[in-house]
């Protein structure tokens, strides 16, 4: 890791905190913890509980990656950084990465709170840490593309409505092998392995390295999505 | 020559034509060279050319000594860039913002706490940047360009929105930098900064440089050499000009001192907007 990267993933960090995005993320881990120890069914969160271990950092994911974004281009922060030898490559790499570390601790909480500390808190950390990597990427690729909020809340259904996809298979409404195109759908398979304490080591070792993939491939997505637009950006800056 | 510029062209992508039809210039180590027009002539464009924000450009443009298209990031180790309008992170403060960035540089970089104070900046003061004013936000943008101790310094309207004690304290800034070595590339339609700063100035309109001078041999290029005087009468405070080149002009002027109650005596040089509207026919707004 450069140390470019590590510095512009500190600042991330930090603004992120300063705009009160951990506070949301344990928030609502916090909540979640309360609604599944009080109000759900132990026979119903093998299916629960995967679910929200992919839907905080998934779909929360992609709206905090972009908020920041949107924060920054109101700010007009990105042109100062690019008179730096900071490239965007690096940049982004920040954004995605540090992005992922706080939803990840979130969400490995709420694991903890549901089922207990086990070996299973270490297990679902490297899939919600993959899975948010995924979300960051998708997140930034959507608002770098679409200069407006609301735009971005518009053209973010389509992807959001895919992403979601696998939930059918999850819930036993489609084959099991119609979604493994979607990253979601090896997140959900360890998420499910995990929580009905089934796990195959075969099966949790090739969900994760599939994801790692999408991970790896959203990430350069990501990359070249930005590095391409955002240099339109910094033309009528 | 720390910039060489050589026939720059640039149009934006969905542009018909031309931004920056062929300029020429140079700019010495130390020198502040003022780059002065109207809005929408090429100034800043230029800047972000030279700061390699618009990388796409036709013809030769050499930084010190090196090819433009050719030089890496550490290039900005060896620039500052200050834009016309704050673009902070704005939920960080002063000292944040410039520890932050400092980082980024693999340079020597300047104290911090030294700089802000140099600005009038508030040290250990815990207000993010969005509570500043617009002046304290352009000062700390100011002060954010000279942490790594730039050789080239890019400024994009430095006096915008600074109050006047403020503008003097950052003119002295820019030349106390200029004296110790920094080349300054100042960026601004103020003619008044430009006159008071500037060792060399370029006027551009319309994408193309019409002249290149210092602004002393700029405004005796175009003097017509008149003095206007000002004199009291019973009538109140009347004036006349007489022209330097005309012998009878001259002696009615030594007369007209000898037998009026002068006031005021002033040569009617042109400003620099004067030169300019010759020029370009019209202002810089």
């Amino acid at each position: 890791m450069s140390r470019r990267l590590v510095h512009a993933t500190r600042l991330v960090m930090t603004m992120q905190w300063r705009s009160g995005f951990p506070q949301v993320y344990m928030g609502i881990a916090l909540f979640a913890i309360v609604i599944f120890r009080a109000l759900v069914p132990a026979e119903v969160i093998p299916l629960a509980l995967p679910a929200f271990l992919f839907g905080e950092p998934g779909s929360l994911g992609i709206l905090m990656v972009a908020a920041q974004r949107y924060m920054e281009r109101g700010e007009r922060s990105v042109v100062a950084l690019a008179v730096t030898p900071l490239t965007s490559g690096e940049y982004v790499s920040a954004l995605i990465l540090g992005s992922a570390l706080v939803p990840t601790a979130a969400t490995a909480f709420v694991q903890l709170g549901v089922q207990g500390l086990d070996g299973r808190v270490v297990m679902v950390i490297p899939p919600l840490y993959l899975i948010a990597v995924v979300s960051g990427s998708i997140g930034l690729m959507l608002s770098t593309l679409f200069a407006e909020f609301t735009r971005f809340i518009l053209g973010s259904i389509p992807p959001i409505a895919i992403y979601s996809l696998p939930f059918l298979p999850f819930f036993g409404l489609a084959p099991a092998w119609t979604f493994k195109w979607i990253p979601s759908d090896s997140a959900l398979v360890i998420f499910g392995m995990l929580a009905r304490s089934e796990v195959h080591a075969s099966a949790y070792i090739a969900s994760l390295g599939l994801l790692a993939l999408f991970a790896g491939a959203a990430w350069w997505g990501a990359t070249t999505v930005y590095a391409m637009r955002v240099r339109n950006e910094l033309e009528f800056a | 020559m720390i910039v060489s510029v050589r026939d720059l062209r640039f149009r934006y992508p969905k542009s018909t034509g031309d931004v920056l039809r062929g300029l020429d210039f140079d700019i010495a180590q130390g020198e502040i060279f003022g780059f002065l027009g109207p809005n929408g002539s090429g100034k800043s464009t230029t800047q972000k050319v030279l700061t390699k924000i618009l990388p796409r450009y036709h013809g030769k443009v050499q930084v010190f000594g090196d090819d433009l298209a050719r030089v890496r990031t550490d290039y900005y180790n060896r620039i500052g860039v200050s834009f016309e309008f704050p673009n902070l992170h704005e939920k960080l403060t002063a000292e944040e913002n410039l520890e932050f960035y400092r980082r980024f540089f693999d340079v020597p970089t300047e104290d911090p706490a030294a700089l802000l104070r140099s600005l009038d900046l508030p040290v250990g003061d815990r207000r993010r940047a969005a509570a500043f004013s617009k002046g304290m936000k352009m000062r700390l943008v100011l002060a954010r360009s000279l942490i790594n101790r730039p050789k080239l310094w890019f400024l994009d309207e430095p006096t915008t929105g600074q109050d006047p004690e403020h503008a003097v304290k950052i003119r002295e800034l820019i030349r106390a930098q200029a004296q110790a070595g920094v080349t300054v590339f100042l960026t601004t339609h103020d003619m008044t900064v430009a006159d008071k700063l500037c060792d060399r100035i370029a006027l551009i309109h319309e994408g193309t440089i019409v002249v290149n001078d210092t602004p002393r041999n700029l405004k005796l290029r175009y003097n017509e050499r008149v003095v206007r005087m000002e004199y009291r009468t019973g009538d109140g405070l009347r004036h006349e000009d007489f022209r330097l080149d005309d012998d009878t002009s001259k002696a009615a002027f030594v007369h007209a001192v000898q037998a009026k109650h002068v006031e005021t005596i002033h040569t009617l040089e042109p400003s620099l907007e004067d030169v300019f509207l010759r020029l370009a026919g019209r202002g810089l707004m």
